[in-house]
């Protein structure tokens, strides 16, 4: 068998999560023929494989499926496509030359790929973030590493649980929480709507009976050894405690649900641009980064709501190396930049330059009634009876509609005006 | 560790593994004497020196509160005057080398004291002053260029500044933990979960002390029970002092801020001025502190009002920084007596002149290899034989770093042992392998491993390392996952398994 090392790799993916598989997969259906796939855990499938509930591929494949369900339909096909992996391994050097150390338990492989896949997806927020005060006392989890304890480990958090923020993880694992027999006081929200998609604040709140408390906040953690108990308080317009309204809920568990970032540390190190409104890589539309011949696809680009379209950025982030090692570099002629306007949080990509049909992924910034998104000047506009911030927009751009563009691209959310009705 | 006390009478029984109990313990050792460490927690460095920010007082610092008191110099109490002084100076003397002696990483940073307005340019001036009259070397006067060449990220309000490339920085519970490791391989016995409840001079003129444990007896105790000293103290009989405390809060920054302090910061000294910016041992900043009294020794809960202050302080000094920056906030204890505010108390127990009460308050890290000499001579003055073992080993390997070496030393140490090809915390980059050795030499919570290996220090906080942690310490030490503790007993991480709370159990 030939060593690691000496394998001269068309691509290296970092990640084998959702987005990571399909660019693994796609790269080898364009014809790339030494595609590795570079994984931390001991299996791959990614955050998917903690994901027990449904929910998954409804997009894709029109069929409901859990997270290892979703996984092991394109960890298989992989495999079938003779997709290399690298398990249990973590990559601790990218360079700008595109130059990989990974770290595993058979040694230090160093790998210099022609191309690159950035699939690293993302992390959770912390109770730093949230600057909870307090004690700090055994019983404090994020969602995320609490689903990871119950679904794959097979261990409790603890018997009574609150809940600080209402992120998708966070109404999921109260529900998953509820159907292990333990006590869900309570989910706190500091902003006056939902953050997860209203689905889940029907099927894991509402049918459980969990209440769901808008405009809330944790100002204090109580207990010494284990969490004994959460202080929460109704926060103002600038998500401030109201004093006053202070309420200590008795509980052994606190979980965080308070947002998600990208995971870039392996991005920096390489000198890869960021999106300070995304903490994500800069791309354009066939997901390369500001460094030739690296991509990159999923929640390290942009944290997405549904896993169906990190699939689809995966497949565009494959298909975009495969034709980077095929053609060589391309020419960067007749880019377009594409800019984050009125009530838009950003967009992604940020540039376009393949001359090909365009989807465009955006969030607003906040949450509004009766608006228009408008994208550049008279390409589109549609109107909106309601956008949420938890909702990832994506609209299509077909290539004959950009073609004569020049310079920029805004996306807008704007009021609709009430004249005409 | 765990080794069950002995019937057999020990000649010195130490309350306390804090940091001055360590270094008690690890002094003693040097004599041919049957030591026993005591500690309530299950870990070394479970209370005050946990919570400590790990500054090494070996400059201006350590004059700074004589100077406030006497706005010039020569009135008011100088520096050296007082126990606390002597043994910080005592210490100092030997404190890097020390360090070196027990691979203990010791930062010598230095502090920049810096002015906004002309009267705390001439604050600098007697600073200066003071603290050469201290004895304190290599301070340099630096106008608002030098600051800015120094210190490019401070605020512009900065117009000139006092270098002093004395200041240092350790992490305590490191020194504490390589501390604990010299003095069990020199014999002493330590022993965790042992809570001392009660202490009285015995028919034969030993010392018997009841335990969490069952009985024990001493010749000689010292108490350096830090938080706890006054109520283990009045075990023994009455003592004309009770502790008071001051709580500070303290943030940690993200390494990706790292770059933009390279010493201490501070503003010149004045009254209830506490903050200060550092950088830590491992490289982060950090951000201090508050200073609020509290009563109750266990009060180490951070508040709204605490942290914004913290940070805002921070943003005072490096003004790019910001909450966003922020990775884990907690607070720590600074105890002081009310028989002597400034200084320590270090004397036989009136009541039991066998056992020496250590009563100390801040700086007391900055003083922790001066105290067990002077402790050691009162000791001696009881009647206690100081005999030096002649196979006294001072030196003690820190557990090695993956993250701290070369990619080709890292690739040897994988050869030699493939779990340090296993990254269980990311952010740290802590391998397997150190996980298991920190096991090995004590650390039985996932606190004791992270205060040993950096484990979830950095900032995701854990949210990876967690389940990895607690298989890796069930394996290890042979019990469920449910029995791992995050610190003392009652701090279980998961209580309970999976389905443990449904009905239908079969």
């Amino acid at each position: 068998m030939p060593r690691l090392a000496d394998i001269k790799l068309d691509l290296a993916v970092i990640g084998a999560g959702p987005a990571g598989l399909a660019a693994a997969i796609r790269a080898r259906e364009a014809g790339l023929d030494r595609v590795a796939v570079l994984e931390r855990a001991e299996r791959p499938g990614g955050i998917l494989l903690q994901c027990i509930h449904t929910g998954f591929g409804l997009q894709y494949f029109g069929e409901d499926l859990t997270g290892p369900q979703y996984s092991h339909r394109f960890v298989e096909k992989a495999r079938d496509l003779g997709v290399h992996f690298i398990l249990d391994s973590m990559i601790l050097e990218l360079s700008s030359e595109k130059r990989l150390v990974a770290a595993g338990r058979e040694g230090l492989v160093t790998l210099t790929p022609k191309s690159v896949v950035l699939a690293m997806g993302c992390r959770e927020r912390t109770r730093a973030w949230a600057s909870i005060p307090g004690s700090r006392p055994a019983g404090i989890f994020t969602a995320g590493t609490a689903q990871r304890l119950m679904n794959v480990e097979g261990y409790l958090p603890g018997r009574r649980a609150v809940i600080l923020g209402s992120g998708d993880i966070g109404m999921i694992m109260a529900r998953r929480l509820t159907l292990e027999g333990c006590q869900v006081e309570v989910v706190a929200e500091v902003l006056p709507y939902p953050s997860g998609s209203p689905r889940n604040e029907v099927q894991c709140l509402q049918d459980f009976g969990i209440p769901l408390l808008l405009g809330h906040t944790a100002v204090e953690v109580h207990g010494q050894e284990r969490v004994e108990g959460v202080t929460i308080a109704q926060v103002d317009g600038a998500r401030r405690p109201i004093p006053g309204t202070e309420r200590r809920i008795d509980c052994d568990t606190l979980l965080l649900s308070v947002g998600l970032v990208p995971e870039n540390e392996l991005s920096t190190m390489a000198g890869i641009e960021l999106d300070p409104l995304t903490s994500g890589p800069v791309v354009d539309d066939r997901m390369q980064t500001s460094l030739p011949g690296v991509f990159a696809c999923g929640n390290v680009v942009h944290v997405h709501d549904l896993v169906d379209y990190v699939t689809w950025a995966g497949e565009t982030a494959g298909a975009g190396a495969a034709s980077y090692v095929q053609g060589g570099e391309q020419e960067d002629a007749g880019r377009i930049r594409v800019k984050a306007g009125e009530n838009i949080r950003y967009v992604v990509p940020q540039s376009i330059i393949s001359g090909q049909d365009v989807s465009l992924q955006f969030r607003v910034a906040a949450p509004d009634d009766n608006v228009d998104i408008v994208i550049g000047d008279g390409l589109l506009r549609q109107r909106h009876k309601r956008v949420r911030h938890s909702e990832m927009l994506t609209y299509k751009l077909p290539a004959a509609s950009i073609q004569d563009v020049k310079g920029e691209i805004q996306v807008s959310c704007v009021k609709r005006r009430k004249a005409n009705g | 560790m765990t080794a069950q006390a002995t019937g057999k009478t020990a000649d010195v029984l130490i309350i306390g593994g804090g940091i001055i109990g360590t270094a008690m313990a690890r002094h003693l050792s040097r004599y041919d004497l049957k030591v026993v460490l005591v500690e309530k927690e299950p870990d070394v460095a479970c209370g005050v020196t946990k919570g400590n920010n790990g500054m090494v007082h070996a400059g201006i610092s350590g004059v700074v509160s004589n100077v406030i008191k006497s706005k010039t110099p020569g009135s008011g109490p100088q520096y050296g005057r007082l126990l606390r002084d002597r043994l910080c100076n005592d210490s100092l003397a030997v404190y890097e080398e020390m360090c070196r002696e027990l691979d203990v990483r010791y930062r010598r940073i230095g502090r920049l004291v810096m002015a906004r307005n002309e009267e705390e340019v001439e604050m600098l001036g007697i600073l200066k002053e003071v603290c050469e009259e201290a004895g304190i070397r290599g301070l340099v006067r630096v106008d608002q260029d030098g600051v800015r060449r120094l210190e490019p990220n401070v605020t512009q309000e900065a117009i000139a500044g006092l270098y002093d490339e004395n200041e240092a920085v350790i992490f305590p519970p490191e020194l504490t933990v390589a501390l604990a490791e010299n003095a069990q391989a020199n014999g002493v016995t330590l022993l965790t979960n042992t809570e001392v409840t009660g202490i009285a001079r015995g028919p034969d003129g030993t010392v018997n002390l009841s335990t969490s444990r069952g009985p024990m007896s001493s010749r000689f105790v010292v108490n350096v029970a830090g938080l706890s000293v006054d109520k283990v103290a009045s075990l023994a009989g009455e003592v004309d002092f009770h502790l008071t405390f001051a709580k500070g809060q303290i943030l940690i920054l993200d390494k990706k801020v790292s770059n933009l302090v390279n010493h201490t910061l501070c503003f010149v000294p004045a009254p209830g001025r506490v903050q200060f910016l550092s950088p830590t041992a491992d490289g982060n900043l950090m951000a201090a502190g508050t200073y609020e009294k509290t009563y109750d020794a266990s009060d180490l809960a951070t508040t709204a009002e605490g942290l914004a202050l913290v940070i805002g302080k921070a943003r005072e000094l490096v003004p790019a920084l910001g909450p966003q920056d922020v990775i884990a906030g907690f607070a720590g204890l600074r105890a002081s007596n009310t028989r002597n505010l400034e200084d320590y108390i270090i004397e036989p127990h009136p009541a039991l002149p066998e056992m020496i009460n250590v009563v100390i308050c801040p700086p007391g890290l900055t003083a922790c290899f001066g105290i067990p000499h002077m402790v050691a001579g009162l000791l001696k003055d009881q009647g206690l034989r100081l005999e030096e073992r002649p196979d006294f080993d001072p030196k003690r390997q820190a557990i090695l770093r993956f993250s701290e070496v070369s990619m080709d030393e890292r690739a040897a140490m994988i050869t030699r042992d493939p779990a340090y090809g296993r990254i269980v915390c990311r952010c740290e980059m802590v391998t397997e392998a150190e996980v298991v050795e920190a096991i090995r030499r004590g650390a039985t919570t996932v606190d004791g491993v992270k205060r040993r290996t950096r484990l979830g220090m950095g900032r995701c906080q854990g949210g990876f390392d967690t389940p990895r942690v607690l298989s890796i310490l069930a394996r290890e030490l042979g019990v469920s996952e449910k029995e791992i503790c995050k610190s003392g007993p009652g701090s279980p991480v998961v209580p309970l398994r999976a389905k443990e709370l449904l009905p239908c159990q079969g």
